[in-house]
């Protein structure tokens, strides 16, 4: 029989190998999450347990509550032939992974994985800076990862509010209207 | 009173929870970000400071895969189990309490309720991933736990 004693050594040697491992995946692992990265600003409670305050917004169940302008299907379709333009100020970001983005993405939007932004920012944030209008999405329906994306830019890029918009249709809105898909790595 | 003999009872149970941890751990460490989303989503967890969250998005499927591999070899085999059941028993209340959120606004009866749990599986129907849960947990401080030498089952 194991004594209490080597039982909690076990304990311990166990929580150990595991607390050295997950930290060597935190920091050797290139797609593990940034430890210092805050990916939900703006966020202070689950989605499905955010309250209205007094005063609040009505809260729709389902449907992440933003501080961004929206853009509609209608909007996008105007905007669709902008985002082709390779120079334009006009741009749609995709906040979603590449896989999805492989599989199918709005034509002429750019991927920003917003878990990996690090990847993506170097070669977009002189477009992102000078841009008069980025609609961001993601998967559409309770997908808050466009809004993170959103805040992210404005607190840690300096992107000013005004010039950020968000398609909360997403890819579920886009694809049941059967609109246009572009696929594989290119906008 | 005769005895009947199961030798390989413990080594099916051991080799099984083992490979389902793995297994666990394997899949969500191919979808991190998507793990970090359902933990986030359970609001267990503190949002800032970020490492806390960041962490356990990194640590959790680490723990799953070197809880397997630990059950699977019988290193630190009572101390893992300890470990691994509380994870086990955490996460379920966790994804208990979730579920009474998402009846509360939906309204939805406690049998129809799915979700994605941050599993590994995508939307799961819960009572059945509790179901699971529960049992994987017997499994694991039956792996843990189990009398050295009582190893037989008398019929």
């Amino acid at each position: 029989m194991t004594s209490p004693r080597s039982f909690w050594k076990e304990v311990l040697a166990f929580c150990a190998v595991a607390l050295l491992l997950a930290l060597a995946n935190s920091f050797l692992n290139p797609s593990a999450m940034a430890l210092g990265t805050n990916y939900f600003p703006g966020s202070t409670a689950a989605p499905s347990q955010a309250k209205s305050g007094e005063g609040g917004p009505e809260l729709v169940p389902g449907k992440p509550q933003h501080e961004f302008q929206v853009a509609d299907l209608e909007e996008m379709k105007a905007d669709m032939a902008f985002f082709r333009e390779p120079e334009g100020d006009i741009l749609c970001l995709d906040a979603r992974s590449p896989e999805l983005y492989r599989k199918g993405h709005i034509p002429g939007s750019l991927l920003l994985d917003h878990y990996h932004k690090e990847k993506y920012l170097p070669e977009l944030l002189p477009r992102l800076q000078n841009a008069a209008m980025i609609i961001i999405y993601c998967a559409g329906g309770d997908c808050e990862d466009s809004i993170f994306l959103a805040r992210s830019l404005m607190y840690e890029h300096e992107i000013d509010k005004e010039v950020l918009w968000i398609y909360e249709g997403g890819m579920l809105e886009w694809e049941a209207e059967g609109m246009e898909l572009a696929e594989g790595n290119t906008p | 009173m005769s005895r009947m003999n199961f030798p390989f009872l413990p080594v099916l149970v051991r080799c099984g929870v083992a490979a389902l941890l793995l297994a666990y751990g394997i899949e969500k460490m191919g979808g991190l970000s998507d793990f970090l989303k359902s933990i986030h989503s359970y609001g267990v967890l503190p949002t800032t400071p970020p490492w806390i969250l960041n962490l356990a998005a990194n640590g959790i499927p680490i723990l799953e895969i070197v809880g397997g591999l630990f059950l699977l070899f019988g290193w630190c085999r009572r101390g893992t189990s300890a470990v691994v059941a509380l994870f086990l028993l955490v996460f379920s209340v966790a994804i208990f309490m979730r579920t009474l959120d998402v009846m509360g606004e939906t309204g939805q009866a406690f049998t129809e309720i799915a979700f994605d749990c941050g599993c590994g599986n995508g939307d799961v129907i819960i009572w059945q991933k509790l179901l699971f849960n529960a049992a994987l947990l017997l499994g694991v401080l039956y792996v843990g736990f189990r009398p050295e030498k009582q190893r037989a089952i008398s019929v």
